[in-house]
């Protein structure tokens, strides 16, 4: 046995039992250096999270475009140019509504669903198992082939699937989708069947985690169900209903492929939201510098969103 | 040391290892070497072809003519990259149109034994087009690639001539040489086209209109109101939901009407004034479509051509607005008796007198200063230029004919009533202006259609916000 030495030939004259310390003594260096552990986690963050980050940034200060190889730096003029864009505040304000009601019909659809699981599995009823995988199925589908599936179902003849059984139950054909009110709320409904899913699992989860004491103490109190969910569930659930609004209030708000097959942002601009916006500008328009502005934009609605949610739900109650 | 051994001697199978090691290693520097060519570079030298075989060198051609993404034999010493689709090459999914481009290519091969072209598939046409320019814009596109016909203007600088191709003949009908022609130099190989045009029920047309389709859009919403009276059913419809065909089909009315959307500079030019009183008209039209009870409201959410063929087949309307693939799709969907009566006839428009209708379709480029290469390329296109190759591939594929003489002297085209509707047709085509700042008058027209044909606006006011989105996206 050898060891191979600064030349690269064997050193007789080491021991095994000193190769053996060696080298658990760079295991336990290892053990106590959190670096070399995290580093490829911090690795992957920086080239794949940071870096496009701060390339989007600086892509917003520029007149970037898919037509030219060549750029230069134009200070805010990406921004200004965004938010005096025509129809940009109607843009705005379809977005407010969509997100607004999507994350609430989220998060009460996804509570009334995980409260009902939970008492499903509480009571051993049947059929839980299979009520969740049902509703998760909405949640892996594609934003793009949830968008086709609504907009079959939303046809406005007498085949449309939706319009099929209200005209057999003696209703006129409803314009769901060539109303543009009607169509705002289509998109809104189509997104929220959608997001509903993960909702109930983290809201599900986080039912779990309430300890079941409490529920029998506020029963000897004489509370009501209405009370206990109230007074008990609501306080326990607070930190996952944050974690939870945010996380939806993102993905709604990035939203855009669904709303693509479904109605295109139309008719006019009636269900045009700025994730859409976005996406126009960039591969329709290829002006990738007024598309990195309106991203960095909606990348500040959601941190202002974050701090909000932040200051109502956990440090009113010092969570 | 040849051996009969079960266990071969382990001094051999070291040397055969270390043999073996040796050609791995060669092969992986001569695929390197050939990697070069996928710049576009073109001349991908000796060596290995990436298939296992050996170069020849310019010798004789060795294996087959065609691979899977390869034209010409894999001997071949100089490589070429081409951007393409399935349905240009022997591999297309329909099988009778591989088959007569298997013909084809295998002649084009044949003849060159020293190139080969090496075939990048591309499947998704939008990121298509972005791809392509990126890579012009950094000096990196293909040396043969597709070309959709409405882009070809914005490429006029970086295309080479492909006149080879295309002067050969002079009977293209006139949209080809307003597209492809530059500075008296053909630009691109327009190899095959496409229209638009208004379908209508015989049946129905026999019973309220004596046969006739109309013409003038006075005809159509009297005809269309008493079929949609009469029969309870819509009387025309046609794309007016958020995609480029409710731009590309209506556009006929605006350029019968004589309108401009984008000069020879490629600036709008939509507020000079007969520009802007067409633009009006059309969207007076499609107002006057809803009013008059003979077009759905549903049509500002139709963004599919399927659901005009649905609609079609299920009774719902008696006319509407499509493009000629539709036929065949209805051929290959219902019996002869419900197919055979649907007919096309030229869009109707405001006046009898005035004609057009949208032309789209590929055509195939040159990105390349090397001689060598376009002249391989050109080789390749003029195939497809071919009065005889042109007529079995558009047979075949579905497609129309860029050569007047096609539709004359073919009979599957002479005989065929819907393809002499088509080529009248054609004698007033319009391509799509290719130039940046369409995709953005393509999408206020959308906008426009749609708050029209919902209410949400009037044509003038729509009119006005479109032209003023467009310039002020123009201006920057």
């Amino acid at each position: 046995m050898s060891t191979e030495t600064d030349t690269g030939t064997k050193d007789p004259s080491v021991t095994g039992t000193e190769r053996l310390r060696s080298a658990l003594g760079r295991f336990v260096w290892l053990q106590e250096n959190p670096i070399p552990w995290v580093f490829p986690a911090i690795a992957v963050l920086l080239a794949f999270r940071l870096y496009p980050l701060v390339e989007v940034v600086r892509m917003s200060f520029t007149d970037m475009s898919l037509l030219s190889d060549s750029y230069s730096y134009v200070g805010i003029e990406q921004y200004l140019d965004v938010l005096s864009a025509p129809g940009f505040w109607t843009m705005a304000r379809v977005t407010l509504i969509f997100v607004a009601i999507s994350v609430i019909g989220q998060i009460v659809l996804g509570l009334i669903l995980a409260m009902a699981i939970d008492y499903g599995v509480k009571k051993h009823i049947r059929g839980s198992v299979s009520t969740r995988i049902a509703v998760l199925s909405a949640w892996v589908i594609p934003g793009i082939v949830i968008g086709i599936i609504w907009q079959l179902m939303m046809i406005e003849a007498p085949y449309g699937v939706l319009n099929f059984f209200l005209t057999q139950l003696g209703f006129d054909v409803v314009a769901w989708l060539s109303d543009p009110q009607m169509a705002l709320l289509s998109v809104i409904t189509a997104n929220t069947w959608r997001g509903t899913a993960f909702s109930m699992i983290m809201l599900y989860a986080g039912l779990q985690q309430v300890p079941q004491q409490l529920y029998a103490a506020a029963k000897i109190d004489g509370a009501s169900a209405i009370q206990r969910f109230r007074h008990v569930t609501i306080p326990q659930i607070k930190p996952v209903v944050f974690i939870n609004l945010v996380l939806i209030t993102i993905y709604t708000l990035n939203t855009f492929d669904m709303i693509i097959s479904l109605t295109g942002g139309g008719p006019g601009r009636a269900t045009q939201v700025l994730a859409l916006f976005m996406y126009f500008k960039g591969f329709q328009s290829f002006n990738l510098g007024e598309a990195a502005a309106i991203a960095v934009l909606m990348l500040l609605v959601n941190v202002v969103m974050t701090f909000v949610y932040m200051r109502f739900l956990i440090e009113e109650e010092g969570i | 040391m040849a051996s009969n051994h079960e266990e071969s001697d382990p001094a051999e199978s070291i040397n055969r290892r270390r043999l073996l090691g040796l050609m791995g290693l060669g092969g992986a520097v001569a695929l390197a070497g050939c990697s070069g060519g996928n710049d576009g570079s073109g001349n991908g030298g000796g060596g290995s072809t990436g298939d296992g075989s050996e170069s020849g060198g310019g010798g004789s051609p060795s294996g087959e003519p065609l691979g899977s993404e390869r034209i010409g034999y894999s001997s071949a010493s100089n490589t070429v990259n081409y951007w393409t689709q399935e349905d240009f090459i022997h591999t297309a999914e329909n099988t009778n149109l591989g088959s007569v481009h298997e013909g084809m290519l295998t002649t084009w091969a044949e003849e060159h034994p020293d190139w080969k072209i090496n075939v990048q598939i591309q499947t998704n046409l939008e990121q298509f087009k972005t791809k392509l320019l990126q890579a012009n814009a950094s000096n990196n596109a293909p040396p043969m690639s597709e070309v959709d016909s409405f882009w070809v203007p914005q490429f006029y600088g970086d295309l080479a001539s492909v006149d080879e191709a295309m002067q050969e003949y002079d009977d293209w009908y006139p949209f080809v040489e307003n597209v492809a022609k530059n500075e008296g130099s053909w630009r691109a190989v327009w190899q095959n086209t496409d229209c638009r045009a208004l379908y209508y029920r015989k049946d129905l047309l026999d019973e309220y209109n004596e046969g006739n389709p109309p013409e003038t859009w006075d005809e159509l919403v009297d005809v269309g109101s008493a079929i949609a009276d009469g029969e309870n059913m819509n009387g025309y419809m046609y794309n007016g939901g958020r995609w480029e065909a409710t731009t590309f089909d209506n556009l006929a009315h605006f350029w019968a009407l004589g309108g401009t959307l984008i000069d020879d500079q490629g600036a709008p030019v939509l507020d000079e004034s007969e520009n802007r009183s067409a633009l009006v008209e059309v969207m007076k039209w499609f107002k006057r479509t809803i009013d008059s009870g003979i077009t759905p409201q549903r049509v500002a959410n139709i963004n599919d051509y399927a659901q005009l063929r649905e609609a079609a087949l299920n009774d719902q309307t008696a006319m509407f607005l499509g493009g000629n693939w539709q036929i065949s799709t209805m051929k290959s969907m219902v019996d002869e008796d419900v197919w055979s009566n649907w007919k096309v006839a030229p869009i109707p428009q405001k006046n009898a007198d005035i004609a057009a209708t949208g032309v789209g379709g590929w055509t195939k480029g040159v990105f390349t200063d090397d001689e060598e290469q376009r002249k391989v390329a050109v080789d390749l296109y003029s195939l497809f230029t071919d009065s005889g190759n042109m007529a079995q591939r558009c047979r075949e594929g579905g497609f129309l004919p860029t050569r007047q003489s096609v539709f004359e002297e073919n009979e599957f085209f002479s005989e065929d009533e819907y393809f002499q509707v088509y080529s009248k047709l054609l004698e007033n085509g319009r391509a799509r202006p290719g130039y940046p700042i369409y995709t953005t008058v393509s999408s206020e027209w959308q906008i426009a259609a749609g708050e029209v044909i919902t209410g949400q606006s009037d044509p003038e006011t729509a009119v006005r916000n479109m032209i003023n989105n467009v310039n002020s996206e123009y201006d920057g």
